[in-house]
């Protein structure tokens, strides 16, 4: 019998007339690993809610959900707190207690279990996750990746028998959240616990899963196995859908590779195998191709030209405490004019620290720091440098967002009229929402007001931590877009990633941070090719073949 | 969690009566030979838990606190029999003198075994023994600590915001930077409400309230305990009652009283001292043995 029979369900949030979910339909069965996938807003939190009595939000469902063939509603409290757990998107809020020790006992102490089960428990899980090293250490002192693990030991304490994950990587970097989902996959597979995730990472999940759900406007545009869904999506020829699917599921989709027989190779050592394959099959002689395309791709790049530095810094140094190790050690840099500069760099090599210090939020112990031949450390010059941070609601001081863009334009002594502040509402698609609760917008609403909060100074250089973090491929789009639309009117943009795929389209230069130094600084297209771990998931796939391959729209097919 | 050997390791029900004993006699004695070995005592336990590390971090404060005391005392009490000499037409006496340096020692003694206190019975021990008692208030109080690092890391982000925008700098004035401090408590509160709700789903959907929390450490009585306890409840009501029975009451006005040294005075040392002797022995009993298994390997 199927863990999960979803049938029919539509839902509409209480005063709201729009259905975010409509007539959804689905059976999940035993052991399964569910992905849901789609646009934000498309209903992925909210299905997921649907799925656990305590989470449920408030509202009008229609349809029926069946969890081990009775009604959900039905089932008592307990068994639906001990059975069904749920890890959310964000790490510190979560978090309950103070040490790690007391936050993995929380759940069993809640449910009132004798303290020799509890230590039992610990004692399995603890090992099985890792935790060894951290267990007595108190939260605050953990990493984001380290927070997520425990929120699910935590969560699998209780023993469940099916695990609800929204949006669990979101808030992480590469390596912490392949290391999540390793775990997960590991549940799934030792444990046979179904597992139900929404995530827009999905490079590394769409392999792993038993079935896909594309959702789009509350209704299941594509379902079935990874492969499946993927024919679905290339024979539908939606390119915004294929945005979804994995870098070499993609490269087989543009090759045709739908309409032929065989699995759809879904990550990068079976995307290889199949260029190989077909490349054997079209040219006879493999490798001629990609020379000739070789010699092309070297004239493009070496046409760029060179703009003039707008910003160079010499020797930066600095350290957040006296004794503390150095987070810039002698670091220089050298930005051009319009360009977009990526800057890479695991956690910890202060990427962040180095934007704060151009930002002027901090000063560095040493060094200098000149934008257009005027020293930034000497001379604050009003509104020349702008500064995204990673989380938008830093930004957000007043009730509604007409009022915060007042207060904006007050400071910055404009008027509303001169001001750019319409041109850019109309551009940003965030006209009519002035009343509203800043905190009561979209995730990426909010990200794009406390992007145009920075604009209205009329920066000449901006400063960008993690433009893209949790953000679906669609939206990261519009925003690749937006950022173009910058550049073309003369900003010069700095940007702080983890994202590989969005530089490799979208930067002009990009740089490695390691130690507190720039460790390499160059175009874009040699950056990626040099690589080898920090470059796209197209570039591994069809170097081999075409060494100029970095995006997708390279490879030939 | 696992408990060490050594004072340290003790049930903290049984540590918590030893520190409430020990406070007590700071309090209660004024005879100098007994205050002087409640010092020496403390020093050794300070030893033989951190090597003295937090005291000497303490010990400016208390240096400059027993210095305050010892010279403002004899100025500002002119009582006593001996005059030592006038300063300001005011008599200076020996007897408070004497008293200014008793009353400094013991103002020492108290602080020093609160610091000993807090090293032995740390939060998380004090809220497993509060838990049973006042399950609530633990949980409460527990969830509180950890909002003090996480809120002080979200003023710093907000800040970061507000000086990259340069709306504070260095050398602002007072009623700006006001202005500017209730903008960035304005977005803490919106940010952390925020995210309280999302902790209020984790929490129910981990079952908070469900019904009555369990614990998951139950420190046992071992044996270990149970003889310290006994010794410390013999030892500690020895102590007492001998001192409400009048043993080493030591008087310094009108006239500094001879020391003590009757019979009984001489057992209500004895008992004190072994009293003062159980941790320092308990860890260097540890440190002793440690050395004879190195010796030995």
């Amino acid at each position: 019998m199927a863990h999960y029979q979803i049938q029919n369900v539509s839902f509409r949030y209480a005063g709201s007339d729009a259905p975010i979910l409509d007539g959804i339909s689905v059976d999940i069965d035993d052991g399964d690993f569910v992905l849901l996938c789609g646009p934000s807003g498309c209903g992925k939190t909210t299905l997921l809610r649907q799925l656990k009595n305590e989470v449920r939000p408030a509202g009008k469902r229609e349809g029926s959900i069946r969890y081990d063939g009775a009604s959900i509603e039905e089932l008592p409290a307990r068994r639906s707190v001990e059975e069904i757990g749920m890890v959310f998107q964000h790490p510190d809020s979560q978090i309950v207690m103070n040490t790690v020790w007391q936050e993995l006992v929380f759940a069993m102490e809640n449910l009132g279990y004798p303290s020799d089960q509890i230590q039992r428990r610990i004692g399995e899980l603890v090992p099985f996750f890792g935790m060894e090293e951290w267990l007595h250490r108190q939260v605050h002192e953990l990493s984001g990746g380290q927070k997520q693990l425990l929120s699910l030991a935590s969560v699998m304490s209780l023993r469940p028998k099916a695990l609800l994950l929204d949006e669990p990587t979101a808030q992480l970097d590469p390596i912490a959240a392949r290391e999540f989902i390793g775990l997960l996959a590991r549940i799934n597979e030792e444990m046979s616990i179904t597992v139900i995730i929404s995530e827009h990472r999905l490079e590394d999940l769409f392999p792993l899963v038993t079935k896909a759900l594309v959702l789009r406007d509350g209704r299941i545009a594509y379902a079935g196995s990874p492969g499946e869904a993927a024919r679905q999506i290339g024979r539908s020829g939606s390119r915004d859908d294929a945005a979804f699917l994995p870098s070499a599921t993609r490269l087989y989709l543009q090759g045709g590779g739908f309409g032929e027989e065989g699995a759809v190779p879904l990550t990068v050592r079976d995307g290889k195998r199949w260029l190989q394959a077909r490349t054997g099959k079209l040219n006879g002689a493999d490798g001629q191709r990609g020379e000739t395309f070789l010699a092309e791709g070297k004239a493009a790049s070496a046409a760029a030209p060179p703009g003039k530095p707008l910003l160079t810094g010499k020797g930066l140094y600095f350290a957040y405490e006296k004794d503390a190790p150095m987070v810039l050690g002698g670091l220089d840099l050298d930005i051009r004019e319009g360009e977009l500069f990526a800057l890479f760099g695991s956690n910890g090599s202060g990427k962040s620290t180095l934007l704060q210090v151009i930002a002027g939020a901090i000063k560095p112990l040493r060094g200098s720091l000149f934008l257009e031949g005027v020293s930034l450390l000497k001379k604050r010059l009003a509104g020349s440098v702008g500064y995204v941070a990673q989380n938008p609601l830093l930004y957000f001081t007043r009730d509604t967002v007409g009022a915060q863009l007042d207060d904006r334009l007050e400071r910055l002594g404009l008027e509303k009229r001169e001001s750019r502040l319409q041109e850019l509402l109309e551009r940003f698609g965030l006209e009519g929402l002035e009343s509203r609760h800043p905190f009561d917008l979209s995730g990426g609403q909010q990200q794009k007001l406390a992007l145009l909060i920075v604009l209205l100074g009329n920066p000449r250089l901006l400063l960008l931590d993690e433009p893209t973090k949790g953000l679906d491929p669609l939206f990261k789009g519009k925003l690749a877009e937006l950022l173009a639309d910058l550049r073309r009117r003369g900003t010069t943009i700095l940007m702080v990633s983890h994202d590989v795929e969005f530089a490799a389209s979208h930067a002009d230069r990009c740089g490695l941070l390691f130690d507190g130094r720039m460790a390499a600084a160059e175009d874009t297209r040699s950056f990626m090719r040099e690589n080898y771990f920090y470059t796209t998931a197209v570039q591994r796939a069809a170097g081999s073949l075409y060494p100029e391959a970095v995006v997708l729209e390279d490879v030939p097919l | 969690m696992s408990r060490g050997l050594g004072f340290n390791g003790l049930h903290p029900a049984v540590a918590m009566l030893y520190f409430l004993v020990l406070l007590v006699s700071c309090m209660m004695f004024t005879d100098p030979v007994m205050s002087g070995l409640t010092l020496l005592a403390l020093v050794a336990l300070h030893l033989s838990l951190d090597g003295g590390r937090t005291m000497r971090r303490g010990l400016k404060l208390y240096a400059v606190l027993a210095l305050f005391i010892f010279i403002t005392n004899p100025l500002f009490s002119s009582r006593g029999a001996t005059i030592l000499f006038y300063f300001r037409d005011r008599p200076v006496t020996q007897e408070s003198v004497v008293y200014g340096a008793l009353f400094a020692l013991s103002l020492v003694n108290v602080l020093l075994a609160f610091a000993a206190y807090s090293l032995v019975i740390t939060s998380d021990k004090f809220l497993l023994l509060a838990a049973p008692i006042a399950p609530q208030t633990a949980f409460a109080i527990t969830v509180t600590l950890r909002f003090i690092p996480l809120l002080t890391r979200r003023l710093k982000q907000i800040m970061t915001v507000q000086r990259a925008f340069g709306y504070i700098y260095p050398g602002m004035r007072k009623k700006l930077l006001m202005r500017e401090g209730m903008e960035t408590m304005h977005t803490l509160v919106a940010w952390s409400l925020e995210e309280s709700m999302q902790s209020a789903a984790s929490m129910r959907s981990r079952g908070y309230g469900s019904g009555k929390r369990s614990s998951a450490v139950r420190y046992r009585m071992e044996a270990r305990d149970w003889a310290c306890l006994w010794l410390i409840v013999l030892l500690g009501s020895q102590i007492v009652i001998g001192r409400l029975y009048g043993v080493h009451d030591y008087e310094v006005f009108p006239r500094l009283q001879p020391l003590d040294v009757s019979l009984s005075a001489w057992v209500h040392l004895g008992c004190y001292a072994v009293f003062l002797a159980i941790p320092p022995v308990m860890n260097g009993k540890e440190r002793l043995h440690w050395r004879i298994i190195r010796s030995r390997m």
